[in-house]
């Protein structure tokens, strides 16, 4: 197709000339055709020379040198290997069509969507997502179907990206039984100096996954019955939270193999349900309950270690409704501070309604340091890890607004649109 | 399955689109009024006398019935999160064409407002086909976190089936709570 209209080009150009060049030129331009690929403009229409697919000028009988380079084929942009940290993932989990989730890794100091979407990696059928800084490599954990749309068999995949070619390293198969569902932050999780990937899995008996990251092989699954989730603890394992109130944490080897399984005392009741997401700071985990309260749980040793519950909010607050609410309803920053979405007049059912304020607090003295006023009703919230954080709002029409995490002011609504960001974080 | 999108009720993907610009100019409040949805859990719609959806199926006997099975204030998704099989060719308690019911799922107790009884409610998911698409509901009364997924609408439910390609959501009617 491509040699068919460069000879129409040809043959439209041998037209307006002078009779006995034109058949010279012609019969040197079929040879051409048939020798090398090349790019041919018209010399009778345009002052411009022919030139090659390198820029070089052509030797096609004396026209002159060529005053601009073309394209080059194949050119493929990088990312820094160490990404800016101000920079985001914003997971699109593509809600209304779950094959086509992507992450876009986003600049949201720029002011276009060219200039904020530095790139995007694949995440099918409500992906999973992992960076290792110390590995220099995103994972992705997805699922693929080979009959598409209505299913046929499932093939679940670590697939292995280079954080700055963005190229895919390799991949792991896993056994098909990863979490299928809305997207957990702590539905995986990197351990043991990012050697091990751990995966939840949901079918619904529970386990974990394990894959060896060095090999890139699937190494073991654990069984973790009654117990959901896997939240990074210590250097080499992971905690569950389990359905009769306690804390499972499994501690690994090495090489992947279980290590240990300890248990502890059931410290969530069901009057007030303890949210599955947590704020981490310095190792420990800031859980949300449903009413309010803040369960810390240190993540540092080779147990989960719950700690004492502290109230968010005020009696007065709590009487008027106000409660944490949303998907990704907590976070924090670098600087040690929990940002909580918040709304008011809060009932039974209302823990997914996202809310009209971020409440921050410093956790270490249990008290709430500011309060930010959202432009739009909020439905998830995630944090830059910059020295100046950026708190980046989901709101109810599921744009991203970007908020000065410090002041609380509303710097821009996002120029990138995805159809259902729900998750939010800052790039390591 | 289980899928939550939004603080209120009655918006689907064709809203979701046209609301995007207003909202970011909007408050909460004004969103609502906007488009006329349903706060979740909060009764703002009047029940319909007859359940629209059921005249081809859906009716569970013996249990009198009102409201909307197209609309996410029904009563029999109090605690359901994802795309209504009414509106995908199925009905409350019944798969469309073609796709596979989940044989285990999530269970909810609604209120039903018409002789005011509470009713346990299976919600099993609909399988094998693309996402539906339509009619996206989430309400989440009863609903719980992940680690107690008997009562966790955040998971695909699409296990046990041939296909875990998530479709619809059910509400099937499988007995009455405890007063």
């Amino acid at each position: 197709m491509r040699n068919m209209r460069k000879g129409n080009r040809a043959r439209q150009g041998c037209i307006v000339l002078v009779a006995l060049f034109l058949v010279a030129a012609c019969g040197s331009e079929t040879e051409r055709q048939t020798s090398q690929p090349t790019e041919v403009l018209d010399p009778a229409q345009t002052s411009q020379p022919a030139v090659s697919d390198d820029g070089g000028e052509r030797d096609d009988g004396g026209v002159g040198a060529a005053d601009f380079a073309a394209d080059p084929p194949n050119l493929n942009h990088s990312l820094p290997t160490d990404y800016p940290e101000h920079w985001l993932m914003v997971h699109d989990a593509a809600f209304f069509h779950m094959r086509e989730g992507r992450y876009y890794i986003v600049d949201p100091q720029a002011e276009t969507v060219g200039g904020q979407v530095r790139a995007m990696l694949s995440g099918d059928f409500i992906a999973l997502h992992q960076q290792s800084p110390v590995r220099k490599e995103h994972y992705i954990i997805e699922s693929f179907f080979s009959r598409g749309g209505r299913g046929g068999e499932r093939t679940d995949v670590v697939s292995i990206y280079d954080t700055a070619s963005l190229e895919l390293q390799g991949e792991v198969i896993i056994p098909p039984k990863r979490f299928s569902g809305m997207p957990p932050p702590f539905g995986s999780a990197l351990v043991n100096n990012d050697r091990l990937l751990v995966v939840y899995n949901f079918t619904p008996s529970q386990t974990l996954t394990v894959v060896d990251l060095e090999t890139r092989t699937f190494v073991a699954e654990h069984g973790i019955a009654g117990c959901a989730l896997a939240i990074p603890t210590g250097a080499a394992g992971v905690t569950s939270i389990c359905s009769d109130g306690a804390f499972l944490t499994t501690n690994f080897s090495e090489g992947g193999a279980k290590a240990s399984s300890m248990r502890t005392d059931a410290v969530i009741g069901s009057d007030d349900p303890l949210f599955e997401k947590a704020g981490v700071i310095d190792g420990i985990g800031y859980f949300p309950t449903f009413g309010g309260d803040i369960l810390p749980v240190d993540l540092s040793g080779e147990i989960a270690a719950p700690g004492e519950r502290w109230a968010a909010v005020t009696e007065a607050e709590r009487a008027s409704g106000w409660r944490p609410g949303g998907w990704g309803l907590v976070a924090a920053d670098r600087l040690g501070r929990l940002y909580l979405l918040m709304h008011p007049e809060g009932r039974e059912g209302s823990h997914k309604d996202g809310g009209s304020e971020v409440w921050v607090f410093d956790p270490q003295k249990k008290q709430r340091i500011a309060r930010i006023p959202l432009a739009t009703w909020g439905i998830s919230i995630g944090l830059s890890n910059a020295q100046k954080p950026l708190l980046v709002v989901t709101n109810a029409a599921l744009g991203l607004d970007a908020y000065d995490g410090e002041t609380g002011e509303l710097i821009k609504t996002l120029a990138l649109q995805a159809q259902t960001p729900f998750l939010v974080s800052g790039v390591r | 399955m289980s899928w939550w999108i939004r603080p209120v009720g009655g918006l689907d993907g064709l809203a979701e689109r046209t609301a995007r610009g207003l909202a970011r100019r909007s408050s909460r409040r004004s969103w609502l009024r906007a488009f006329g949805a349903a706060l979740v859990g909060g009764a703002a719609m009047p029940l319909l006398p007859v359940a629209r959806a059921q005249s081809d199926g859906g009716m569970t006997a013996g249990v009198p019935e009102s409201g909307d099975a197209e609309s996410c204030d029904y009563w029999r998704y109090c605690a359901i999160d994802g795309f209504l099989c009414s509106c995908c060719g199925g009905s409350p308690n019944s798969c469309p064409p073609g796709t596979e019911m989940s044989p285990i799922t999530w269970i909810g107790t609604c209120q039903n407002p018409v002789d005011g009884k509470s009713y346990i409610v299976s919600y099993n998911d609909c399988c094998g086909r693309t996402t539906c698409g339509q009619c996206l509901c989430q309400r989440n009364e009863g609903d719980r976190p992940m680690y107690r997924p008997s009562v966790n609408n955040d998971i695909n439910w699409c296990l046990g089936t041939q296909s875990t390609v998530y479709h619809c959501s059910t509400a099937r009617i499988v007995g009455l709570g405890l007063e």
